[in-house]
């Protein structure tokens, strides 16, 4: 990666990180807008508008983008990044990342770049609703520990990706991209908090659902060495997930229920344990197999789509009733 | 076989189906499960406020249960003749 890739914001902590930082030996990063947190944060904030150039790096393969959602790459796609919260979520997850060395050089340029950037214009309304598509193609621990996470122009992201946050929830930052983040050396707690109140009050946590490619949560989530939200090639934190449930639906559409244990050791007593629902959501593509269903029709007679083998079936969706869309 | 998929209930469905003389079937999807199954649900922006739902979308799925062909973004004007063409299209034809 040419330095040309980092932001004049990020160019400091981008080049002291440690490129091969591993686990151990690092201090997890405990809550604390007054340490190195609140110092990223300035520096952040300062970064202003990333170039076009680099908002559309690493979109060279639109179409590998579409195909992506397979077992051996992914698609990262994250929500929106919205409300004021974001900005204390973005100042310690940059705090973080950068105290602790787990972003390596390479994976510091402009995706986190501008994940970061997104979280921190977000007292621009305009901004608040503009979805940023994260992107990284490889295996899990290529996208977590060492890949691009690729920040792009929604408007560039394929019709195909799913676009993925929240919903109906004032929770921002639950999406994959944040994952990412957290996968990298982070408490998930940084997800739990993507919401407009202030932290750290236990009432903000709620429930938060994000939708991504399985393949990402799955790989991110269920492979050895990896605890719910952390990846292998993270230091030791002191927030633990754990899978509780896996109320799978289809293959399509794998649900990973996660629990925060222990919060941040000091806040724990402060904090509920809130659940998080992941879930793989990957589009269907031509040739999948349907994922079969069974469903009462106007009658409340069952129709099970098996029952249909040999026929060709025009299923279409349309939104309920006295709904938009 | 055609078959309509919402988030409906299947009294609510009936009474769209009586009402507009619909000749196919409803099937009633409350809780979304199919939908997500199948990755139709959009965010949609309705008067600058974010909602989750069901986006219009058409999956033709062959007689081997396999997707033969996907239809995005539906518009709900034209699309019937759309589907129609594609199905005379399709060696396979549609039952």
């Amino acid at each position: 990666m040419s330095s040309a890739f980092f932001s004049p914001a990020f160019g400091v902590p981008a080049v002291d990180a440690p490129a091969e930082s591993g686990p151990g030996g690092l201090e997890p990063v405990l809550f604390d807008p007054g340490d190195s947190g609140a110092g990223e944060l300035g520096l952040v904030s300062r970064g202003g508008p990333s170039p076009e150039f680099e908002l559309s790096l690493g979109f060279s393969d639109p179409d590998g983008a579409v195909d992506g959602v397979e077992d051996d790459g992914a698609v990262v796609d994250a929500g929106a990044f919205a409300g004021s919260g974001a900005v204390l979520a973005g100042a310690v997850l940059v705090g973080a990342c950068v105290s602790l060395g787990g972003w390596s050089a390479v994976s510091l340029f402009a995706g986190a770049d501008s994940a970061f950037r997104t979280f921190f214009v977000g007292s621009d309304p305009a901004a608040r609703q503009t979805p940023v598509a994260i992107q990284g193609v490889g295996t899990f621990a290529e996208l977590l520990c060492s890949a691009l996470p690729m920040v792009n122009n929604p408007s560039e992201f394929p019709d195909r990706s799913p676009s993925y946050t929240v919903p109906g929830s004032r929770a921002i930052g639950t999406g994959s991209a944040l994952y990412a983040l957290a996968s990298q050396n982070l408490p998930l707690i940084m997800i739990a908090i993507g919401t407009s109140d202030t932290f750290p009050l236990a009432s903000i946590f709620r429930t938060a659902t994000a939708r991504g490619p399985a393949s990402f949560f799955r790989g991110t989530f269920l492979s050895p060495g990896v605890i719910c939200g952390r990846s292998s090639c993270a230091p030791a934190a002191t927030t633990k997930i754990k899978q509780a449930s896996n109320p799978v639906t289809t293959a399509h559409n794998e649900i990973l229920q996660c629990r925060i244990l222990e919060i941040f050791g000091s806040l724990e007593s402060a904090v509920a344990a809130p659940d998080f629902v992941f879930s793989g959501e990957i589009p269907m593509k031509v040739n999948d197999k349907a994922p079969d269903f069974t469903l009462q029709d106007e009658n409340e007679k069952e129709i099970a789509l098996k029952d249909l083998r040999g026929k060709t079936v025009v299923l279409f969706f349309y939104p309920k009733a006295n709904t938009p869309g | 076989m055609l078959l309509g998929i919402s988030a409906d209930t299947p009294k609510a469905q009936k009474k769209f189906k009586e009402s507009q003389e619909l000749p196919f079937t409803l099937l009633a999807d409350a809780d979304k499960k199919v939908a997500e199954a199948f990755g139709v649900m959009k965010e949609k922006n309705m008067y600058g406020k974010k909602v989750w739902g069901i986006a219009r979308t058409t999956f033709v799925i062959g007689p081997d249960g396999k997707i033969q062909h996907i239809f995005e973004k539906v518009k709900p004007d034209g699309h019937a003749e759309e589907v129609l063409a594609y199905l005379k299209e399709s060696p396979k034809g549609v039952d």
